[in-house]
């Protein structure tokens, strides 16, 4: 139903009879200027897409062999499917695609090019019989008139006709919707443009993460994928960093930070930033991505006896510090200290190792004689927490996006284009011979052929009608 | 309130449901309009349950299963209510608008029904422009799919010496290939709509326009999918069978990226 008009059914460039005369190079171009490489590829890129999604990527190399065990890590690592989407083989497939799309589209625009702009203006009897929607009328009135009422019926239905006289007969043709038969070109050139966007970005621009504890101040921007770092022309401070929950729960409303922009020792800038609101500077994007309990904070906790009595004195520890307290055989470590622990108060996260056995539990602010029931000789009981927070910045330079953006808007018109805009061609031809007057009707249209034929035959009524006159 | 038009609207879909399968084997033309009239019901229903919820708790779209369940389901009765307007084949109905019911009762089933707390990376406008058109792309994938169904069993009993009750019910081939090709050149169009308008989002919230995330990435492989059979049909020349074959395997890609990523792969989609 959705067939193309007759003047379409171009083939696909394969299987040509001639092809045992072409030398090696025209027989390489034609198999990667194919269609069916195009779709080769497709699928190929979406089937090994899935792997991706499957396997770890970019994650630490204890995580695979834990994850996969040595042989199959070592597998994995060959055929780099822990890095699969800038894997060589996957790069070679896109490249591939790109080399295959510029090329199909070199071969099929000149045959497009002459459908869209040298349509046939004279309606023969080889058109007339390989048109799909036609029609013919017999009758003995005047050419003059007939070639009047036929011009009325285009008018109304499809736009002002050119006329062409050729022998004994005149051909009305009007055509629309040409320019959607570049369509396909236009989506082709957004995904090169695409292309572009991706590799000058990546090429040129870098991707990083700095966590910035409250009051620290830093230019340096550790990079992501790389052991190395940028050092900004200027720095950034966070003044402060804020965190909201929804009431009675763990779930983050919203976080904030502070930040402020230092030029040559002047405060330049401050901004709020918070998560879909970041701060530009000179085209580096910094986004509040994450936020932490940085490493500076302390946590001072006394040491009771089961009578609840101060059995010592107190200690004051940083996370991931270990301790032991007098009369306790145990080391004690601060794992975590967790913000909103219970009721919106704070809680820390203890490990205790005793001998060969270690036990995790938990001191929280809102329930502070909850540690006796751990049944030791001695319990802990928060005292002060001094919390320092960080906040975690995506920082980003990618001068390829405004190219990106051009390409999508590029692929949406173009997607239009080809799927909305439809061309259709019609002709009607009078036969000048006064004896009786032959009037021929044909049309063609590239897609949605039953809604094409509708109107064609409302059209071809009207003509009817208006020959009758 | 919310709960009075969410239980209305799963009624009326189960009614139009039962309805469009009734049609199959029992040829009344009064069933269809039923089936038809509790459709726009069940529409105006599910609006009326996003708006209450809108007007309680701020943005409703998609920020949970639950939520996204019952828009989707909204979404695919919507387009099939658009698409009958011009092929007016209500059998199609006995193939998609199940799917919509069972979205919405699998919504009802669901523990946890969205509690309005959502993740900052969710507050922006963006979700209003993102959501809808990347759940309409799907809900034309959903009818391409029920058409290519619709086209495989149409096929099978052509080819069957003796056609069986189907074989009366259902459309001819070509009109099943002429709705299977319309569905796929709106529906690609919004798929790619909504990666677009993902990738601003991302950009802004995240600082990446592409990440290959999964939920980035399985759309990416459902738009290659659809891309695939729209070069088949549009250059190669490929019409119905095989048509119908890929529009049910990119439909797979779709329920995948719609569930697969959010309940077995962990991601930055992944707020449920």
């Amino acid at each position: 139903m959705n067939a193309e008009g007759n003047d379409m059914s171009d083939s696909t460039g394969q299987g040509g009879s001639s092809r045992k005369n072409k030398g090696l190079f025209s027989a390489v171009h034609d198999f990667l200027a194919s269609v069916g490489l195009a779709i080769f590829l497709l699928i190929v890129l979406a089937v090994t897409s899935i792997f991706g999604t499957l396997i770890l990527q970019n994650a630490r190399p204890d995580q695979y062999l834990v994850k996969y065990g040595p042989g199959l890590t070592r597998v994995l690592k060959f055929l780099a499917l822990d890095d699969m989407y800038r894997s060589w083989w996957f790069l070679s497939l896109l490249i591939l695609l790109l080399i295959n799309i510029t090329l199909c589209n070199f071969k099929r625009f000149p045959r497009t090019w002459k459908i869209m702009t040298r349509s046939p203006r004279v309606l023969d009897e080889k058109l007339f019989a390989t048109s799909k929607f036609k029609g013919s009328i017999r009758r003995k009135i005047d050419p003059d008139g007939a070639a009047a009422a036929a011009r009325e019926v285009l008018v109304k239905h499809y736009g002002k006709p050119a006329e062409t006289r050729e022998g004994n007969s005149v051909t009305l043709f009007v055509e629309k919707g040409r320019f959607g038969r570049m369509g396909a070109y236009v989506v082709h050139i957004s995904i090169l443009l695409l292309a572009v966007g991706a590799l000058y970005g990546g090429l040129v621009g870098f991707k990083g993460f700095i966590a910035l504890a409250e009051g620290q101040t830093t230019n340096r921007v550790p990079l992501r994928d790389k052991a190395a770092a940028i050092k900004l022309d200027f720095s950034v401070r966070c003044d402060d960093f804020q965190l909201e929950y929804y009431p009675g729960t763990r779930q983050p409303k919203d976080y904030f930070s502070d930040l402020v922009v230092i030029r040559d020792g002047q405060e330049v800038l401050k901004k709020r930033i918070e998560v879909n609101h970041p701060l530009i500077v000179d085209g580096i994007y910094f986004y509040q991505s994450s936020y932490g309990v940085d490493r500076s904070s302390t946590v001072t906790l006394e040491v009771l006896d089961p009578a609840e009595k101060i059995a010592g004195p107190s200690v004051t520890v940083h996370p991931g510090q270990e301790f032991r307290v007098m009369g306790d055989p145990s080391v004690y470590t601060l794992s975590e200290i967790i913000p909103n622990a219970l009721e919106g108060q704070p809680g820390v996260r203890m490990a205790q190792r005793q001998g060969g056995s270690r036990m995790e539990f938990f001191l929280l602010s809102a329930f502070p004689g909850r540690d006796k029931m751990r049944g030791g000789p001695l319990y802990f009981r928060i005292a002060d927490i001094n919390l320092v927070e960080y906040t975690g910045l995506q920082v980003a330079w990618d001068p390829g996006v405004p190219i990106i953006w051009l390409a999508c808007g590029v692929m949406i018109l173009g997607l239009y284009m080809a799927f909305f805009v439809v061309h259709q061609r019609v002709w009607i031809r009078v036969g000048l011979d006064p004896e009786e007057t032959a009037v021929l009707m044909a049309g063609t249209t590239n897609r949605n052929p039953a809604s094409f034929e509708k109107e064609f035959e409302t059209a071809l009524s009207h003509l009817k009608e208006g020959l009758k006159r | 309130m919310e709960f009075i038009f969410f239980s209305a609207s799963l009624f009326l879909l189960f009614v139009a449901t039962l309805h469009y399968l009734l049609f199959l084997v029992y040829r009344n033309p009064v069933v269809p309009r039923v089936a038809r009239f509790s459709l726009f019901l069940a529409l105006a229903a599910q609006g009326g349950f996003f708006l209450v919820r809108t007007l309680g708790g701020g943005m409703p779209l998609g920020t949970s299963l639950y939520e996204s369940l019952i828009f989707f389901s909204w979404c695919i009765v919507l387009c099939y209510l658009l698409l009958t307007l011009k092929y007016k084949i209500p059998v199609l109905g006995a193939f998609v608008i199940p799917m919509a019911f069972i979205l919405s009762a699998a919504a009802a089933l669901l523990p946890n029904k969205g509690t309005g707390e959502i993740p900052p990376a969710l507050k922006s406008y963006w979700l209003f422009i993102h959501v809808p058109l990347s759940f309409l792309g799907d809900a034309m994938f959903v009818l391409a799919f029920g058409a290519g169904v619709m086209y495989l069993l149409q096929e099978k009993q052509l080819k069957s010496k003796k056609p069986g009750v189907l074989y009366h019910r259902l459309p001819s081939l070509e009109v099943l290939d002429s709705i299977n090709y319309r569905a796929l050149t709106i529906g690609f169009p919004l798929l790619t709509l909504g990666i677009i308008t993902g990738s601003i989002w991302a950009q802004y919230a995240w600082g990446a326009y592409w990440q290959w995330d999964p939920k980035e990435t399985w759309s990416l492989i459902t738009w290659l999918i659809y891309a695939a059979v729209l070069h088949g049909r549009l250059t190669v020349g490929w019409r119905g069978r095989k048509a119908a074959v890929f529009s049910i395997v990119g439909f797979a890609a779709v329920l995948f990226t719609f569930f697969g990523v959010n309940l077995i792969l962990k991601g930055l989609h992944s707020y449920n």
